[in-house]
């Protein structure tokens, strides 16, 4: 796609985009552009800084607007940040909408309180009733001794303050996209812009159009590491990656655009399918967003890392201004491509015990589909039990592509308790695949399966966990079937009496909350997906030879929500999985060799 | 100027007195602990807030700070989702995540208000520029005491509103102290007024006790930036009888001397005004008590809708961090 492409030189860009007869225009010539288009379509828009209707523009970029649309429009202002980032909220906040242009970033630190107390605050504060669309453009310097106060990169700063929102274009196309959305948006937004991208060239539309904040694009699409880059390391990347395929390294390379919302799906989405990191800033690395995204992923999901993360940052110092000390101190094409090959050299089986894991001995596989009123009673129902039968546990719970609040609601609570971890599926995959997909994150020894509907009570289950010691299984029967309708126990019934019969087996229930030895599924050699997981595995290892052991349950009553178990395209399920049993428990002997997974109790009963 | 007529009279003793008779409310009921808010009261200082906003409609532009109870009351804000934000409740005009400091409440063209010092008047000069560049015939005053004169944002603000010739008027509250330093510890002259001299702006310095001079000042003053004159500065020298923060008065704790709040209590801005208004009939007692009732009936409503309102649940807390978002 023509606007996702980066072009690092210009001959690149003239080979492929000039030949189709795309424009091309550099970064200062698209952010220039915004802004005349967006103060002549909005008449609230103006522009304010110092020197931004001088001869040089703020390096261009303000050029000629002044002379467009006028000094009272394009405001040349008295040296005092602090006091005309206020006058700019003010304005605000009666409806201009200010852009507010510091030609060196190291400026801001003057207008931390009108920023920060201020136009970030004065939305909540208010109630949502007076919003502050003020954009400020400030610009990263580099090199030829700009030394310590005029080279700085202090959007993490930014970024942490709630109520603001930062961005930071790298190509002209997000330049331009992104400054108009910022004017659009209606929050204060930072745009961060890079002097060093001002002269790449990519392509821009002619016409007003914008890029949404907080979405980040992949600018390489790769399989060995994940690359994130910022701002100008973005081009900086895009030169590793010249180098590392020469080498047949094959890296993805991200570019968030925005650092305030954050795209930390489309990040985590890339290191689950490289299980490495490397993450290239134009900043410091201490507090930096470099940690930010390596905290989004060791909280939510450590375990895909196959490497250490290589942090690509500026040192803790401040800038020096000695071309020979530059030079060692900002981060090269090379520092890229070493940090990638590094996250390569770890040894094969990853860093297993980096992350110290607690023993458990039973996960609780929790799916849950549009579960709001049910899943935190479920969860702290389920923790309590495990206290009380004095059963150390976690919970992995499967937010089986829930529409409603159900994953905000188990968030709530696996922030503040290591026990309760998620998963998601984005779309409904169906109770067996999330059964699956919990089990194959799950650190405990023992499995069960309590739906997120609360309708199991959990201490009906735990209290036979000590019969593990004697069995592999333990399955329950409902004795109190009467709290279910007599249709649904007719069709039980029926169900009963064809599994039992087909596969000559004596179950007196198959749909209930399970305790597996984990090792026994991790045996198994087809994963039933549907309505009928839990009526395979049973056959499946009971057939094998597995002790099992059956024990009274009482179900309790349905407090909320809609059972999805009795439904057509479940029934469907249900026989798809039945047939799919039938050949092979028929047609497949071999499966019912009896080999039991050497840390099961019915290997111990049977070798001895 | 021609003398006040005795309407013009009348509203000024009776904004004063809601002002005063909402703060002493306050004071009655902080002590059961259900306001848990810092209120910054300005018992002392109705004055200015009376004299000023009574030039302004509800369209013109009003900032001030922590110490806003006053000036939001006098420009007419409704009393009942006000006292609810004190009470931190989901009717609150700040739907209880701004307190007493942040009071907002825009039919009355209140944008907010900061806690920081100095931070209001660039915010009210940007309100103006705003005003100048819709072209628009209003006017934004912003309040501040004495302790925002040292910050930097006094000085870039005036020169930025003269600069461009913009309709604020700047009403400095000199209470002489400064949380709890006085002036003297933190400025080499005491010449607030004439500091608008630096800026090419007129500046004068009142009795911030006469609710009468003030009026008249403030008149010219606003009249002026209206008709495009540009800014002015105008310091009304009064005392606030309470503590910085709370509602009790700070002499015990060694603040300042009680001979020295005892001096100005007797310079009550609202004492004499009222006796003065009686004696020349300009009201009469029966008038007064009938208004007073009304007054203390509003307030008393407002303290009930408060009080009754419920807490905003706990989902309001991530509720405008950004606009445009639930």
């Amino acid at each position: 796609m023509p606007w996702t492409k980066v072009y690092i030189d210009k001959a690149d860009f003239e080979n492929t985009l000039a030949k189709e007869g795309l424009r091309g225009i550099t970064c200062r010539e698209a952010i220039r552009e915004a802004q005349e288009q967006m103060l002549t379509s909005d008449k609230n828009v103006f522009i304010l800084g110092e020197g931004v209707d001088d001869a040089a523009g703020i390096f261009g970029t303000t050029l000629g607007l002044a002379q467009k649309f006028g000094t009272d429009r394009v405001l040349d202002i008295p040296v005092a940040e602090n006091g005309m980032t206020g006058v700019a909220i003010g304005a605000a906040m009666a409806g201009m909408r200010p852009v507010f242009v510091h030609m060196r970033m190291d400026f801001l630190p003057m207008c931390m309180d009108q920023i920060i107390n201020h136009a970030a605050k004065w939305c909540y504060m208010t109630g949502g009733k007076v919003n502050i669309p003020l954009v400020v453009r400030s610009i990263i310097g580099r090199g030829w001794g700009s030394a310590a106060q005029h080279s700085q990169a202090l959007h993490a700063l930014f970024a942490h303050i709630p109520g603001l929102k930062v961005v930071m274009p790298a190509t002209p196309y997000d330049a331009k996209g992104l400054l108009v959305a910022a004017l659009k948006d209606g929050n204060p937004v930072m745009c961060i812009e890079h002097r060093w991208t001002y002269d790449y060239i990519g392509y821009v539309p002619a016409e007003i159009y914008e890029v949404p904040i907080g979405k980040g694009l992949v600018r390489k699409a790769g399989k060995d590491v994940t690359v994130v880059a910022l701002s100008l390391m973005v081009y900086e990347a895009m030169r590793a990656d010249k180098t590392l395929q020469a080498e047949g390294i094959d890296i993805e390379i991200i570019d968030p655009r925005s650092i305030k919302p954050l795209d930390e799906e489309l990040i985590l989405d890339s290191v689950k399918k490289t299980g490495r990191l490397v993450i290239a800033d134009v900043g410091c690395k201490t507090g930096g967003i470099a940690a930010e995204i390596i905290a989004g992923i060791a909280e939510r999901t450590p375990e895909i890392l196959k490497a250490p993360v290589q942090r690509v940052c500026l040192p803790d110092t401040p800038t020096p201004a000695s071309p020979a000390l530059e030079k060692e101190y900002y981060p090269q094409v090379q520092h890229i491509v070493d940090a990638v090959k590094q996250t390569l050299r770890t040894p094969a089986g990853g860093n297993k015990g980096s992350f110290p894991q607690d023993k458990f001995d039973v996960s609780v596989v929790m799916p849950a589909l549009n579960e709001q009123e049910n899943i935190q009673v479920a969860i702290v129902n389920t923790l309590k039990a495990m206290a009380d039968c004095n059963i150390r546990g976690e919970i992995v719970a499967v937010n089986d592509g829930s529409t409603d609040k159900t994953e905000e609601l188990i968030k709530e609570i696996s922030q503040g308790d290591g026990r309760v971890r998620f998963i998601r599926h984005e779309k409904p995959k169906g109770i067996g695949s999330s059964f699956w997909d919990g089990v194959d994150v799950a650190r405990g020894d023992v499995i069960v399966m309590l739906p997120g509907d609360n309708e199991n009570d959990p201490w009906e289950i735990f209290r036979y966990f000590k019969l593990l010691e004697h069995v592999d299984i333990i399955i329950p029967f409902i004795f109190n079937r009467q709290v279910r309708s007599v249709f649904r126990n007719a069709l039980s019934f029926v169900y009963r009496f064809i599994i039992n019969s087909t596969f000559a087996v004596n179950f007196n229930y198959t749909n209930g909350t399970v305790l597996y030895r984990k090792s026994v599924l991790k045996e198994l050699p087809y994963r039933s997906c549907g309505f009928f997981f839990q009526t395979d595995i049973l056959v499946r290892t009971v057939k094998k030879g597995y002790l099992f052991s059956e024990v009274p349950y009482r179900l309790g009553l349905r407090k909320s929500g809609v059972s999805k178990a009795v439904s057509f395209p479940s029934l469907l399920q249900v026989i798809k999985g039945y047939l799919r049993l039938v050949r092979d428990y028929y047609f497949h002997k071999h499966e019912k060799t009896r080999t039991f997974t050497s840390d099961s109790v019915s290997a111990k009963r049977y070798r001895t | 100027m021609a003398t006040l007529t005795p309407q013009t009279k009348k509203e000024l003793l009776f904004t004063m007195l809601k002002i005063r008779r909402f703060e002493e409310k306050i004071t009655d009921l902080y002590p059961e602990q259900q306001m848990k808010t810092p209120v910054h009261l300005c018992i002392g200082q109705e004055a200015s807030a009376a004299g000023v906003c009574a030039h302004l409609t509800k369209d013109d532009y009003i900032f001030s700070t922590h110490r806003n109870h006053g000036h939001f009351i006098a420009k007419g804000i409704d009393v009942k989702p006000f006292m609810a934000e004190l009470y931190g409740k989901a009717a609150g005009c700040s739907r209880g995540k701004g307190g007493s400091m942040h009071i907002v409440s825009l039919p009355e063209g209140i944008f907010g208000a900061s806690a920081i010092v100095g931070a209001g008047m660039a915010l009210g000069v940007g309100a103006a520029l705003a005003i100048k560049m819709k072209k628009e015939k209003r006017v934004t005053v912003t309040f501040f005491g004495d302790g925002a004169v040292d910050e930097g944002t006094f000085h870039e603000s005036l020169n930025f509103a003269s600069l461009k010739k913009l309709a604020v008027v700047f009403v400095c509250e000199n209470n002489f102290y400064a949380t709890n330093s006085p002036q003297s510890a933190r400025q080499s002259q005491d010449n607030i007024s004439l500091r608008a001299g630096g800026y090419g702006m007129p500046g004068v310095q009142l009795d911030g006790n006469d609710v009468e001079s003030i009026y008249r000042a403030a008149g010219q003053a606003i009249e002026a930036a209206r008709s495009g004159k540009g800014p002015a500065l105008i310091e009304c020298r009064t005392y606030r009888w309470r503590g910085h923060v709370g509602p009790e008065c700070d002499y015990e704790k060694g603040c300042r001397s009680k001979e020295e709040l005892a001096e100005w209590m007797e310079k009550c801005p609202i004492a004499g005004y009222k006796e003065e208004l009686l004696k020349n009939k300009v009201i009469t007692p029966a008038e007064y008590e009938t208004r007073m009732q009304e007054i203390d009936r509003q307030i008393n409503a407002a303290v009930a809708f408060a009080k009754e309102s419920p807490f905003p649940d706990a989902g309001e807390i991530f509720r405008d961090v950004y606009y445009g978002t639930v």
